[in-house]
């Protein structure tokens, strides 16, 4: 195996951090949903406090992105 | 490796078809155009120049302000309004939340100025051409460079230190890392408590460490986000023909300000956690 072949299989491994954060985002989102169908009034401070916990869910898939652009 | 892909992405231009727009995928560290005595010139250095440029002229324009505000200063004012309102409902104390705002508003102004440059037309056609021939875009965002987005990181943590210091007194503040005072005052209680205050001892010492993993996080957040961004925004236009890159780019807009907001709002947390607990949410 090449150097080279090696770096391609740790840049696919990085994209196997997006499990994680797939189920973060997802279980961030449905939670609100959830809350927003219990009480529709609170719907406008909920949506911006869920941007931002979507926002440093993505943290982690970002971390293993620069990890993807530092190798090769 | 590094050279054979400059060249592979450099015979790739050639081969563009018509509308496709196949440019080289930037790469990590900007473009470096010269030195200027100790000083290295990146691309992203010439950007954060002229965003200190946009800086003082909005200085200029807000000094002038006047009692009836012109258009221009309406929108200053409800972005003021705007950042001041966002301030206080994370800090939920209308006291506390006025010493934050003087400088996390101007950090906001800043990341949103630095964010969003590259996606004003006409700013992404000025190029300069390298020593090989190579075109290199002369403003490259501000914060896709690692080195930006660690100075500001870095900068806010510091200056947190020496807020907490300010406030809490250096005894007080440096005790929350090193509780000596917690393991004396454990021990005088009973044996029990004082092994309690042990473990308490270590958590401290790791507090010491979670401050220098904030910075990392902070700037790998920021600087992650914007450089994907771009480096997707490349990859569409060579892959698609309009359409695609243009609702992508429109995107960029959004990650840009969602962004910067989460910057501030993790800022604005730490600022408020240093700052002096008083009365009722004293915890």
């Amino acid at each position: 195996m090449t150097p080279e072949a090696a770096i391609y299989i740790a840049k696919g491994m990085c994209i196997i951090a997006m499990i994680g954060t797939a189920i973060g985002q997802g279980y961030l989102v449905g939670k609100t949903m959830e809350a927003i169908g219990r009480n529709p009034d609170i719907e406008g401070s909920l949506f911006s406090k869920m941007i931002i916990g979507v926002a440093m869910t993505e943290t982690t898939a970002i971390f293993a992105l620069v990890a993807f652009f530092l190798l090769g | 490796m590094r050279e054979e892909v400059v060249q592979h992405g450099a015979e790739e231009v050639h081969t563009s078809s018509f509308l496709h727009v196949i440019e080289e995928i930037p790469s990590i560290n900007a473009p470096i155009l010269g030195d200027i005595g100790p000083i290295t010139i990146a691309t992203s250095t010439v950007t954060v120049m002229l965003i200190t440029l946009i800086f003082v002229a909005l200085t200029i324009k807000v000094s002038r302000a006047k009692l009836i505000p012109s258009k221009f200063q309406v929108v200053l004012e409800m972005f003021y309004g705007a950042v001041a309102d966002f301030i206080t409902s994370i800090v939920g104390d209308k006291e506390r939340a006025k010493k934050i705002i003087p400088y996390v508003g101007a950090l906001m102004t800043y990341l949103i100025v630095a964010n969003l440059l590259p996606m004003v037309p006409g700013v992404a056609s000025f190029y300069v051409t390298g020593s090989e021939g190579q075109h290199i875009p002369l403003f490259r965002g501000a914060t896709t460079d690692f080195n930006t987005t660690f100075g500001l990181a870095l900068a806010v943590i510091v200056i947190m230190q020496f807020v907490g210091m300010k406030e809490q007194g250096i005894g007080g503040y440096l005790s929350h890392f090193i509780q000596i005072k917690q393991v004396i005052r454990g021990f005088r209680k009973s044996f029990g408590e004082g092994m309690v205050s042990i473990i308490g001892f270590f958590v401290g010492l790791i507090e010491i460490i979670s401050e220098v993993a904030k910075i990392l996080s902070l700037s790998l957040r920021l600087f992650g986000n914007m450089f994907a961004h771009e480096v997707l925004t490349v990859i569409l236009l060579g892959a698609f023909a309009v359409a695609v890159p243009a609702i992508w780019m429109g995107m960029g807009l959004l990650v840009g300000v969602v962004q910067s907001i989460v910057f501030v709002a993790l800022v604005t947390v730490y600022y408020s956690l240093v700052l002096k607990k008083e009365g009722k949410d004293a915890h």
